[in-house]
């Protein structure tokens, strides 16, 4: 079956383009699907999709035709001529251990503060 | 350094327009320990000092600017900086926030907040230069737009680091949403503070500071600060939020059918790929560009480069006027919605209000309330955009039908009538920005609980917008899940929203930015802030107290509101979003039904259900025992 597939910023520049047709077995599901997409598309893109276990990021935010698909996301069955829309989620954040909640556990990270952000930043535009 | 927390430089200033005076204060440590700074300062001004018979736009109205003690620090994002007074737009308490750098410069120069009362003879502007305070003569800037009037300013000085909060012709001409615009790069918008200072005869206030910001213990809040800005920049969220910052949600609200649409009838515009922030980026980026001490570097300068408004310039394209401009109007003209960004800015308004109240007239006009007669032969087609400009200038110059509007949703539609009401989008008397509450249920409730009237920014809650459990788990636990990640669930949404709210009251008062990892990214939160507070300050600080602080800051809010008269039959939605179901997106077919939020929010809150009001119980632990007398709570 085909399902078409919508990536929004910043994923599309991760895969390099906007939308894609994918030809998957009859019945996949929506976790087989972005395993698919993750196999086969650069490295960056599987970064957004999986998470280190093979899961669905936590920080992807998949549109099943229109529904947002959430917790139930795992159990989505995909029928031919189904879309998904892809895009990252707003808020984030850290695992606290890896981030550390409070700063005086943390070591210094090494960034010299006077190097960065303090008005104009340089033009980072990628040409993607 | 006169008060005995460092963060603070000590003293602020008075300002009598009426008198011409200029007193410098000592700064009280107690109102540092209570209110912290920024909001939590004007707050307790404005209680102190503003009562329900003074006019907003009345010499008796006070004017607050005031920092927080991480402001102009080495801490990201802390180039925050309050303006607090009585809204003309809503009559009940208001404030609004900017960015850039003028907060960080009028601490360098050793003020931790300006106070101006009175009205001047003529306009004026307030020239600082470290201690020298003088105000000086506006008469030659008055009418000036604000571009205008920054250049002028930092010409006469011969200083182009000069940094000013000025006002256009909106706030001259007292138009009820007119902005204060910061350093040209950011707005103090909403709740029309830009008149109060109209109404003032204060066009302007240009700062220059030499000075470090003192600190209690400068070694641990250094590693502090690098830390966040680590894991700001490792934040899975960053590379988004630093490439296209607000217009990055664009796409994604649409798809959630959370992006208003022809004045909120839709929820979803099918024309956004034209207006998102791939469109904005190939179209008009520059370069990026950031707030002081900021890594997120959300902003952006843009440039139009051909095309009917080429030339073009302008700062901080936000997701809301993208909206308001564009999804509002259904105007998928993204230069037009570019070049009405700028000259909101330039005239000192607000663009979501602004937007809105355009919109607002569009239906009016397209249901027929609105004739040629009312609007002096302007047709107010959807989408059209020469009508729309010149709507943005007869607005801020009050001419024609513009003077009407030039009040707001409100006060426009209950002139109008004959059914005009219905299709005002407003919360006691602020437009709604462009969060439709029928697509996440706690920014329904967000709205109608914000202390300053439609607002997305109190309470803020962005961790429940996408239905990602993660962050919801990471700041609450399991236990909440799933309906707390849940965009159309209203289980426990009056507990995110008390959370933000109060958090939210600290960002604000402290002089950080929701905008770069507090809430949106999500990445600090009680315990970062409080740390960074005992670093800064000396004061001890644990997240009790913090939030405790949080909480009065937000209940004295509450209070002022109450002592204008508003109670719980004021926390209500436009009747749109309980009885229109949303067309499209995520949220079709759904309405909002804020009774059962609203509830267990009060409960919550510990305020009365039926009226709410803070209870006199919540009121003395909190340490706001004035407060019960002066609302006269049993
Ligand atoms: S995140 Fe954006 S708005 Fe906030 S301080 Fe940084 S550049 Fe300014």
């Amino acid at each position: 079956m085909n399902i078409s597939v919508r990536y929004h910023t910043p994923l599309r520049w991760a895969r390099g383009l906007a939308n894609e047709t994918v030809t998957l077995p009859t019945d996949a599901s929506l976790v087989a699907a972005l395993k698919h997409l993750a196999e086969n598309n650069p490295s960056a893109l599987r970064g957004m999709l999986l998470g280190p276990e093979g899961e669905i990021s936590p920080h992807l935010v998949v549109f099943h035709n229109d529904s947002l698909a959430a917790a139930e996301r795992n159990a989505v069955t995909l029928n031919d001529g189904d879309e998904l829309r892809l895009f990252l989620a707003v808020s984030g954040g850290h695992d606290w251990d890896r981030a550390g909640a409070c700063g005086r556990k943390q070591k210094e990270s090494g960034v010299d503060l006077r190097a960065e952000g303090d008005g104009e930043t340089r033009n980072t535009r990628s040409s993607g | 350094m006169t008060t005995k927390y460092e963060g603070y430089t000590g003293t602020w200033l008075h300002v009598d327009l009426t008198s011409g005076r200029i007193e410098p204060r000592e700064l009280d440590p107690s109102l540092a320990e209570g209110y912290l700074g920024g909001n939590g300062f004007g707050s307790h001004l404005l209680w102190e000092r503003v009562g329900p018979g003074v006019d907003p736009l009345a010499p008796e109205n006070i004017l607050v600017f005031a920092t927080g003690p991480l402001c102009g620090t080495g801490m990201p994002t802390s180039g925050r900086v309050a303006v607090v007074a009585k809204s003309p737009l809503t009559g009940i308490y208001g404030d609004s926030n900017a960015g850039g750098h003028f907060g960080p410069e009028l601490k360098s120069a050793g003020w931790d907040m300006i106070v101006f009362t009175g009205r001047a003879a003529h306009p004026v502007y307030l020239h600082i230069m470290d201690r020298q305070v003088e105000l000086r003569d506006a008469r030659d800037l008055w009418g000036l737009t604000t571009s205008r009037a920054e250049e002028a300013i930092r010409n006469a000085w011969g200083d182009d680091k000069i940094k000013t909060a000025i006002i256009g012709p909106a706030g001259e001409h007292l138009v009820r949403f007119a902005g204060i615009q910061v350093t040209s790069q950011r707005s103090a918008a909403r709740c029309g503070l830009g008149a109060v200072m109209g109404s003032k005869n204060l066009k302007a206030i240009a700062a220059r500071g030499h000075c470090k910001v003192p600190l209690a213990d400068p070694d641990r809040f250094r590693d502090l600060a690098r830390d966040f800005r680590r894991r700001l920049r490792e934040n899975p969220i960053y590379p988004a939020v630093h490439r296209h910052g607000t217009p990055g949600i664009v796409a994604l609200m649409n798809a959630l059918g959370r992006f208003p649409t022809k004045n909120f009838q839709m929820g979803s515009y099918d024309e956004v790929d034209r207006i998102d922030a791939d469109a904005l980026e190939a179209r008009a980026f520059v370069r990026h560009m950031a707030c002081y001490n900021c890594p997120v570097a959300c902003d952006k300068l843009y440039r139009l480069p051909d095309g009917r408004y080429a030339g073009t310039e302008l700062h901080s394209v936000e997701y809301e006027t993208l909206n308001s401009f564009g999804a509002a109007i259904l105007n998928p003209d993204l230069d037009s919605i570019l070049y009405a960004n700028q000259l909101c800015d330039d005239l000192g308004l607000d663009t979501i209000s602004a937007g809105r109240v355009i919109s607002f007239a569009m239906e009016l006009w397209e249901k027929g309330i609105l004739t040629p007669a009312d609007t002096g032969g302007l047709a107010l087609e959807w989408g059209d955009v020469e009508t729309t400009l010149q709507l943005v200038e007869m607005i801020a110059h009050r001419k024609g039908f513009g003077d009407l509007l030039a009040d707001g949703v409100r006060e426009a539609a209950a002139a109008i009538g004959r059914g005009a009401e219905e299709y005002a989008m407003h919360v006691k008397g602020m437009e709604i920005p462009a969060q439709d509450g029928r697509a996440q249920r706690s920014m329904g409730l967000a709205h109608v609980t914000s202390t300053r009237g439609a607002d997305h920014l109190k309470a803020f809650p962005t961790i429940d917008e996408t239905g990602n459990p993660e962050e919801a788990r990471r700041r609450y636990g399991e236990e909440y899940l799933p309906e707390l990640a849940d965009p159309l669930a209203t289980r426990y949404k009056p507990m995110l929203v008390k959370d933000g709210e109060d958090f939210g009251a600290v960002i604000d008062s402290a002089g950080l930015c929701k905008s770069g990892g507090t809430f949106v990214m999500a990445e600090l939160y009680w315990p970062d802030i409080a740390e960074a507070m005992e670093a800064a300050t000396g004061m001890e600080m644990t997240v009790e107290r913090l939030k405790r602080i949080g909480e009065r800051i937000y209940n004295l809010q509450r209070c002022y509101d109450v002592w204008h008269g508003i109670t719980r039959a004021d926390d209500v939605l436009p009747r749109r979003f309980s009885h229109e179901p949303s067309p499209s997106g995520n949220a079709k077919g759904q309405v909002i039904d804020l009774e059962p939020m609203l509830d267990e929010y009060f409960t919550l809150r510990g305020w009365d259900v039926s009226t709410g009001r803070p209870t006199a119980e919540t009121l003395h632990r909190l340490g706001l025992a004035d407060a019960v007398e002066r609302l006269n709570l049993p």
